[in-house]
């Protein structure tokens, strides 16, 4: 990446939320994002990858602030919104703007599509009707909609459609960042394919930078940068995209990335197994929390829990193990 | 037409649509025609609304209200299933033929112990007692690799995570040796490591008994993974069909040429 002196997009610094489970005797405690940092720069696709229960949605909801963080720091082109009083947000949501998974439940469904672009517009910008008019006429055709959509309401959209609106609404504002979750998961491939097309058009035009969460392998490697791995609220294994997809380090990584099937015939990969199935984020126990499902799990790892590691460049893994096998053919 | 007896189910120019209020079909399916060979794993693969699921439905007589087949013939093991005396059909649903379903959680009745769901199927079937039923319901979740059996079988449906409760499906669907296993994209919903857990056990399953798999999907990954035939489907038409290395490697038909381009997220040129 381009160092230059401005702050980055984003700024995650020691992310935290814990979840206060009420029940008879104490309160039991839900670790969903566990001292998580990462930054993204202008024009960057940062992928956040990870299975259910993993954390992913958890970083955007705290980012936004729909959901509180019980500690750490989030800096939007260098200010933190964690402290901010909820009014001064909207400033901050002018930078940041957020693309939801479903769209059938996050556009008004009583709204037109005119009216559901018109209220960003009103909130952040001095525009007069008429400018506003035409600015959504403009976004309609950023995102291929045809002008005879605009009186429509979400229901008499496709599911296609209804994603466009959505991604419409965040780039009304101008954003300088936009949070998609999971964007194509309720979308057919041939829809799918022209999301991720738009999107890209969008950034290469824009120059606007992507939080992009999604659990589609296949996307991620088309469309991000630089990818970060999650597993129980906690990020294992970062880096390049191809440098991940290529050299896998992290057990977790390798088991994620081989479960994933390609569309070729007859290649049915060699899997890396784990044991068992993810367990529950609830009172996590020391040490790393791999442990019990991994093949390489020493002693040791269930006594200290492993932080990130240098691999090659900006590749860092949270596996000693797994490093220190990955040395041994060089030596 | 090919009677021959690797042929376990035919499907022959099968068009069916719903009913709208005028009496009116609006067609759904149109002149739909494929056939599975014995022990194969045949997949129909296609988008939402290309009728695949309405097909398979149609296999099992389990179409929804409104909807009827206008034309057309399903044999199973050369008996057509559409002109059968109902008493046989249904004989043969769950012991000829049998079907998994996509949101196996929504699939399970949720006031019932799982153990009691399945011991249910098995008594339906098979001449056994209860004890028998539960005995042969906790070897089947055994099979299907749900581990601690005994402890499982007394569980609810909610305290079953989806890959989990999948299986419990699957060991429902094996409780009477399905000649013919149909499965309505049974891993759409859950992550990719359990997907690939969930298929490992099911090419285990088939293999070790013999039986035939029909998986309906839109995921063309898994089915290039996991199966030899291929039907493809669009708006109610067979696109194209065929072996599985014949459609991903080299399809014919423009509509399955674009969705393997799509799956495989590169541009056509």
């Amino acid at each position: 990446m381009i160092t230059t002196p401005t702050p980055p997009v984003l700024d995650i610094q020691h992310l935290h939320k814990e979840f206060r489970l009420r029940g008879t005797g104490r309160d039991r405690v839900l670790t969903a994002v566990d001292e998580v940092s990462f930054t993204i720069h202008a024009g960057q696709t940062v992928a956040l990858v990870g299975e259910s229960g993993s954390g992913k949605s958890t970083i955007a909801r705290c980012i936004t602030r729909i959901t509180e963080p019980t500690s750490g720091d989030v800096l939007v082109e260098g200010r933190s919104i964690i402290k901010m009083p909820s009014r001064k947000l909207i400033d901050i949501y002018r930078s940041l703007q957020m693309v939801f998974q479903d769209p059938n439940s996050s556009l008004d469904p009583r709204k037109t599509a005119r009216a559901t672009l018109d209220e960003p517009l009103r909130l952040h910008t001095s525009l007069t009707s008429h400018q506003r008019e035409q600015r959504i006429r403009e976004l309609l055709a950023e995102v291929d909609l045809s002008d005879h959509l605009i009186d429509r309401l979400p229901r008499q959209l496709s599911g296609g459609q209804r994603q466009r609106l959505g991604i419409a609404r965040a780039m009304a504002v101008d954003p300088r960042i936009i949070l998609l979750d999971e964007p194509t998961a309720s979308l057919d491939v041939s829809v799918r394919g022209q999301i991720i097309r738009l999107l890209e058009r969008l950034q290469e035009n824009k120059g606007i930078a992507y939080l992009f969460i999604s659990h589609d392998l296949g996307v991620v490697r088309r469309i991000s940068d630089r990818v970060l791995v999650m597993y129980l609220g906690t990020i294992v294994e970062e880096g390049p995209t191809e440098e991940v997809f290529t050299h896998p380090v992290h057990p977790y990584t390798q088991s994620l990335l081989s479960a994933a099937p390609l569309v070729e015939v007859g290649r049915r990969r060699e899997r890396v197994r784990l044991a068992g199935e993810i367990p529950s984020p609830v009172d996590l126990p020391a040490g790393c929390r791999l442990v019990g499902r991994c093949p390489v799990a020493t002693t040791a790892c269930a006594t200290t829990e492993p932080s990130l590691l240098n691999v090659t460049g900006s590749h860092r893994a949270a596996c000693p193990v797994a490093l220190d096998m990955q040395q041994v053919p060089s030596t | 037409m090919n009677a021959s007896s690797d042929v376990v189910l035919d499907v022959k120019r099968l068009s069916g649509g719903f009913e709208d209020t005028d009496h009116q079909i609006l067609p759904v399916l149109t002149d739909v025609t494929f056939s599975i060979r014995r022990g194969v794993s045949a997949a129909i693969v296609g988008e939402s609304g290309s009728g695949k699921s309405i097909t398979a439905l149609s296999v099992l007589g389990l179409t929804p209200a409104g909807f009827s087949l206008t034309a057309g013939q399903i044999r199973f093991e050369g008996e057509d299933l559409l002109t059968m005396d109902p008493a046989r059909r249904r004989k043969l649903s769950g012991r000829g033929l049998s079907m998994v379903f996509q949101d196996a959680r929504a699939a399970l009745n949720p006031v019932f112990t799982v153990g009691w769901q399945i011991a249910d199927v098995v008594r339906i079937h098979q001449d056994v007692g209860r004890r028998e039923a539960r005995r042969r319901a906790e070897e089947l979740l055994d099979r299907v690799r749900v581990p601690e059996p005994a402890r499982r079988m007394k569980q609810y449906p909610h305290e079953f995570s989806g890959g989990m409760a999948q299986r419990a499906m699957l060991a429902m669907a094996l409780a009477c040796q399905p000649r013919l296993l149909i499965l309505d994209e049974p891993t759409t919903g859950l992550d990719v490591t359990i997907q690939a857990d969930i298929l490992d056990l099911i090419a285990d399953l088939k293999a070790a008994s013999g039986m035939t798999t029909c998986l309906i999907t839109h995921d063309l990954g898994v089915v290039a993974e996991n199966c030899d035939q291929v039907v493809v489907m669009q708006q109610g038409c067979v696109r194209e069909s065929g072996s599985c290395a014949q459609i991903i490697n080299t399809p014919t038909d423009p509509y399955t040429k674009q969705l393997i381009s799509d799956s495989r997220l590169v541009e056509t040129s």
